[in-house]
């Protein structure tokens, strides 16, 4: 069991990781998810291998960042202390992708994590839907306030860009 | 001011964030391997465990305060003396206390939010340290709970979860057993502040630096919740 398992987890982690930034919007937090997430990938492949291992692990990642994760977060949120590695480290790096990058960030957990299966991992809507255990009314509904949302920030931040100019 | 082209533009955003990950050096698999089994190692003796520790602490009583309150006057000492373990020892007393505060309904609002509880409600729970009373045979521990909402059996998950530094304060009866007699958690509006007068300096910091282990831990959680019916 443990070199198949062990093989996929080697293979897959770099992806698993850089889906979490997206969704958690800190590499720190990403990592301790990804952790998470394939600490219980193990555990299900001792118990049967699954189908389909990506799509499992896409699955629980992103549930975690959104369900039990996010909340805990959120309650520890006034907890942090000093420096963290996080998005911000590298804004300069993201150059003209920063504001986007940043209103994305600033989406409410669910939103984000509709846009980043829909923008980023290409998915459908049915596997939206299959990820998250959506209604597909409701991810299209969360699709729509996050690009409203992001329209609407965007409007506003570029608009004060072209007024300090 | 153009966000016409708005799909291209997050997709291009994600993508390049996406490029800017480090990838830490090390090699995942080990430490999953290696996690997943210490977890179902410590999730069984956890569990044995606190059942021995309930049946020995059969005095347990709880009288919670409201949450929310700031500290009582026992724990406003910033340097008071430290114990290293509590008069049970410290596997006993932190089993009891799991045990009686994961199960109390104030602590279940005070984690949830109010929220409804629809599963299992269970706690880690890191003793960060404790002061002794002889003359009042009061104890004060200084705790950081991490409990949730978890649905049980097979596929068991955590549906809500907080994490709350709380004191606990226990009388001494006799024969080593203990009342649970008051808890006292931080106010959310002025966190840092509460912390700050209710815990020691060191504990306060640890929990401002979220220096804490929880044990059981998340996993461990779900691993005890898969086992419940």
């Amino acid at each position: 069991m443990g070199g198949d398992a062990a093989d996929f987890i080697r293979s897959e982690y770099p992806t698993a990781l850089r889906r979490a930034v997206l969704l958690v919007g800190d590499q720190r937090a990403a990592e301790a998810l990804v952790q998470e997430a394939m600490v219980r990938l193990w555990a299900a492949w001792r118990r049967q291998p699954p189908d389909n291992p990506g799509a499992y692990l896409r699955t629980v990642t992103t549930n975690l960042a959104i369900s039990g994760w996010r909340r805990r977060r959120l309650r520890e949120v006034p907890f942090e202390m000093g420096p963290e590695p996080s998005v911000d480290d590298s804004a300069a790096e993201l150059g003209e992708h920063d504001v986007v990058w940043r209103a994305v960030r600033a989406l409410p957990p669910r939103q984000r994590a509709v846009i980043v299966l829909r923008y980023y991992e290409g998915l459908s809507e049915p596997e939206i839907c299959a990820v998250l255990g959506m209604a597909p009314g409701t991810v299209r509904s969360q699709a729509s306030k996050a690009r409203d949302h992001l329209r609407s920030t965007l409007n506003n931040e570029e608009g004060a860009f072209d007024e300090r100019r | 001011m153009n966000v016409d082209n708005l799909d291209q533009r997050i997709s291009a955003a994600l993508e390049a964030r996406a490029e800017a990950v480090r990838i830490p050096v090390g090699d995942p698999a080990l430490l999953a391997g290696r996690t997943a089994r210490s977890r179902r190692r410590r999730a069984t003796l956890g569990i044995a465990t606190a059942l021995a520790a309930t049946a020995a602490t059969t005095v347990l009583a709880v009288s919670l305060n409201d949450g929310g309150r700031p500290a009582s006057e026992v724990a406003t000492d910033p340097n008071p003396p430290m114990s290293p373990s509590s008069p049970t020892g410290n596997l006993g007393l932190h089993a009891a206390l799991r045990q009686e505060l994961q199960s109390d309904t104030r602590v279940i609002d005070e984690v949830l939010l109010g929220g409804v509880l629809t599963g299992a409600f269970l706690c880690g729970v890191d003793l960060l340290g404790s002061t002794t009373e002889d003359r009042s045979k009061l104890d004060v521990h200084y705790v950081w709970l991490v409990c949730g909402d978890f649905t049980t059996g097979e596929h068991a998950e955590v549906t809500t979860a907080g994490a709350i530094p709380a004191v606990v304060t226990t009388r001494r009866i006799d024969m080593g057993e203990l009342e649970i007699v008051d808890v006292q958690y931080p106010r959310q509006s002025a966190l840092q502040a509460d912390i700050e007068q209710m815990f020691p300096a060191e504990i306060a910091q640890r929990i401002l630096m979220r220096d804490v282990d929880p044990r059981p831990t998340e996993a461990e959680l779900v691993e005890e919740a898969s086992a419940m019916p």
